[in-house]
């Protein structure tokens, strides 16, 4: 019985801590994004920036997360377009137009980083 | 002209260093070099030898995976892991790229912020009544797509309301003008409502695709001669069209049209690439396209995305509205607006913003005090080792001709110093505080709001704040710009001429402003940039330019190389990398005998700056820099650290 519920407490946590992850290039542009509803990490050139949820930020954490969640919802495009954005999710690579919304959102996603963490810095600073 | 073999006068510096001058290393080193050796071939200790030898660097492409001799390595060349010396912008650096003046600053605005905050809050509360009668009332919407041009509403309802449901399919084998084709992905799970709509949406959709020039650009549609046949008949009917409107032209219009037909004819005559071309002569056209609108209004422009306006599409964006079920949404939208929390985060959202888009400028007297230091080491041992001619063409390029910015380079064409964006974001903020906002909240606009809220994409409607968001720019570097390499960016990273004072121009970050110790290594790099230009527009004389190729080859040989791109210029035989490679050889030839190696500050540390991370020597094929390890051992072993002959 003890062994279930601690299986089940750990399969739990473990999940609630899983991340999906992205990769996103565009030309020499190119970075990784951890999201979750506990953390946000991205990597890339000149820059690395892991957000972990506390108090403080985890409205913050989530909103992104949600937001990034929300980016793939719609169709991509079958090939990639001149200057376009390969968004790669596990095996599976996927194009789109820079111009587009969602193309600037991911191409504007390291500086949104950038913002969340002086964001963090006031929301947290009491 | 040289006065003595070339090897010797060029790399005389090496020389000394490289054999005399014999650094100690611990045993990570030594492996981490194994590591790289493959087989019978000899990791070669300089490009030096490539170039005497005529043995060219080993392809590394294959490694062992014992990590803890690089990390080692990595340790004996740079010393701890540390953030505070790493180009990483992370949580622990972020400070040293924010401007405490301008936190301090925006401090002294929260007043200010306030107030246009709440003049905000009432706009859209006021917009939100209009759509609550309408909708909740009257159960109708004022739908009106004419008013959605050039909006982010226009792509995200129809986002929402029809492009879920399609998908695009290109055919390059398909006649001109239908190579774009949409199918409906899963026709039962279109609403039925939105059936119709969806047909005159795909309708108007292909046939903008499929005759936009610049969208047959982007998706290749065209091979050369296909895009040559193309321009030609649409310059011939855009010319017969305006000129039977227009018989009687008066000088600027006719002005205006030998351009555009000069353009055209420029894009078919000097380029292959028909991408290019069609982008080129897309300027043209454009503009005989705005000629005819001027004489008839109810011309429709290739250029201009047409909104479905039919009754039947209105029908489709209101059912969608209505089954979203909006009462509930409007009712938390209305409330989000009136917490006090949201208040308080959007006023700090709005500051880590502005804060965020105004880091990282460097500052300029550093700048210019950098780069005086560092021409004076670059001449001397990089440009002074060419012969007499090209030595003197240099020594006034560099001198009298670049130029050097220490504002950001901004792909948004922000390049305009911070005060002065600071104090445009004041007076935007005056604006929202006197006049209501800087955007007027009408149906539309609203309506695009609450669809975004209603699925997380506006977390906080009252963080979105106009004035605040000050065109978030991509990460900002160190680079060296001229004209023909900005010819050859993409069209959204290119800052428009008028907008540059100077076209040979390096831009000096706030890293290199800040790591003096290894900025000024980032300047020679630069320098070396800048030096490759000069080679490539062949200012250097004949000798100097061959044992420069020499150079190059061996740099470029070094790689399992990709084949250029059309984004970037090169010489013939340059891999992605080769350019890189080359500035980072100058690079170290201008600081052959600082062992602060300038490549460290591009070794991650980890979390805990415990070890470094990402060790490779390997780099991702389509990135046009060598992997930070590689860069690193390249720095080390040309400047001399005798790794070879170290006993074990």
């Amino acid at each position: 019985m003890y062994r279930i519920l601690i299986t089940t407490i750990i399969l739990f946590s473990t999940r609630s801590v899983l991340a999906d992850s992205l990769v996103v290039q565009q030309n020499f542009l190119k970075y990784k994004v951890e999201y979750s509803d506990s953390l946000l990490h991205l990597t890339g050139e000149a820059i690395d920036i892991k957000i972990n949820a506390k108090k403080c930020n985890e409205e913050m954490i989530k909103q992104t997360s949600l937001q990034i969640k929300n980016q793939l919802k719609y169709n991509f495009l079958p090939v990639l377009p001149k200057n376009g954005l390969r968004i790669t999710q596990g095996m599976t690579e996927n194009f789109e137009d820079k111009d587009s919304l969602r193309g600037r959102f991911f191409v504007n996603l390291p500086n949104l980083f950038k913002q969340l963490v002086i964001e963090e810095q006031l929301n947290c600073k009491k | 002209m040289i006065s003595k073999p070339f090897l010797a006068s060029l790399f005389i510096g090496f020389i000394s260093n490289t054999f005399a001058n014999s650094n100690s290393v611990d045993l990570g080193l030594l492996y981490a070099i194994e590591e790289i050796n493959h087989g019978s071939q000899t990791f070669s200790p300089s490009y030096l030898q490539c170039l005497t030898d005529k043995q060219l660097l080993p392809n590394y492409y294959v490694h062992q995976t014992e990590a803890k001799y690089r990390q080692q390595c990595a340790r004996a060349l740079c010393g701890s892991p540390d953030y505070v010396k790493s180009v990483y912008v992370s949580k622990k650096n972020i400070s040293q790229y924010t401007n405490p003046d301008l936190v301090a600053k925006l401090d002294r605005l929260t007043p200010k912020l306030q107030a246009a905050l709440q003049k905000i809050r009432e706009s859209k509360m006021a917009a939100l009544k209009d759509v609550e009668q309408n909708l909740l009332s009257k159960g109708t919407l004022n739908i009106n797509p004419e008013t959605w041009a050039g909006t982010d509403f226009e792509e995200d309802i129809n986002r929402r309301v029809f492009d879920q449901y399609i998908k695009m399919d290109i055919n390059k084998n398909g006649p001109i003008g239908k190579r774009i084709t949409f199918r409906v992905t899963d026709p039962g799970s279109v609403p039925t409502a939105a059936l119709e709509a969806l047909k005159e949406y795909v309708a108007i959709k292909e046939n903008f695709l499929n005759n936009n020039l610049s969208e047959a650009a982007k998706y290749n549609l065209y091979n050369k001669e296909d895009a040559l046949k193309l321009i030609k008949e649409r310059s011939a009917t855009l010319t017969e069209k305006l000129k039977k409107l227009s018989p009687k032209r008066n000088s600027y219009e006719d002005n205006m049209l030998k351009e555009a037909l000069s353009s055209v004819d420029t894009a078919a005559k000097n380029f292959n690439d028909p991408q290019e071309i069609l982008e080129h002569a897309n300027s043209g056209l454009s503009a005989i396209e705005g000629l005819i609108t001027q004489k008839d209004p109810k011309y429709k422009p290739t250029y201009d995305f047409p909104r479905c306006t039919s009754r039947t599409c209105k029908k489709a964006y209101e059912n969608y509205i209505k089954m979203l079920k909006p009462e509930s949404i409007i009712s938390t939208y209305k409330d989000s607006l009136n917490t006090s929390t949201a208040f308080e985060r959007s006023i700090n959202k709005c500051k880590a913003m502005v804060v965020a888009s105004e880091s990282e400028y460097s500052s300029a007297i550093r700048s210019e005090q950098l780069f005086k230091e560092v021409l004076p080491d670059f001449l001397k041992n990089v440009v002074g080792s060419f012969s007499v001619d090209t030595k003197k063409y240099f020594d006034n390029y560099f001198k009298n001709k670049l130029e050097i910015s220490h504002k950001k380079f901004n792909p948004q064409a922000d390049i305009f110093p911070s005060a002065k964006r600071f104090a445009q974001f004041e007076n935007l903020l005056d604006t929202a505080i006197n006049d209501g906002g800087p955007q007027s909240y009408d149906e539309s606009v609203t309506l695009g709001e609450i669809l975004k809220y209603s699925e997380g994409d506006i977390p906080n409607p009252l963080a979105q704040m106009g004035f605040c968001n000050n065109d978030l720019s991509a990460t900002s570097w160190d680079a060296f710009l001229n004209i023909d390499k900005l010819k050859n960016l993409p069209p959204d990273v290119r800052i428009p001429e008028h907008l540059i004072p100077k076209k040979d121009t390096i831009f000096i970050s706030a890293f290199t402003c800040s790591h003096a110790e290894v900025g000024r290594s980032v300047i020679a790099h630069e320098l070396g940039h800048a030096l490759n230009d000069g080679f490539y527009k062949k200012n250097a004389s004949s000798k100097s330019r061959e044992h420069y190729l020499k150079l190059r080859k061996c740099v470029a040989n070094n790689y399992n190389n990709q084949p250029l791109t059309s984004v970037e210029s090169g010489f013939e035989g340059d891999g992605i990398k080769t350019e890189e490679d080359t500035a980072d050889i100058f690079a170290f030839m201008a600081y052959k005998n600082d062992t602060n190696f300038f490549t460290c500050s591009m070794l991650k540390p980890n979390d805990t700056e415990t070890k470094f991370v990402d060790l490779f020597l390997a780099e991702d094929a389509e990135n046009n820099h060598s992997s930070p390890f590689y860069r690193l051992i390249m720095e080390a072993i040309n400047k001399g650290w005798s790794l070879i002959k170290i006993k074990i």
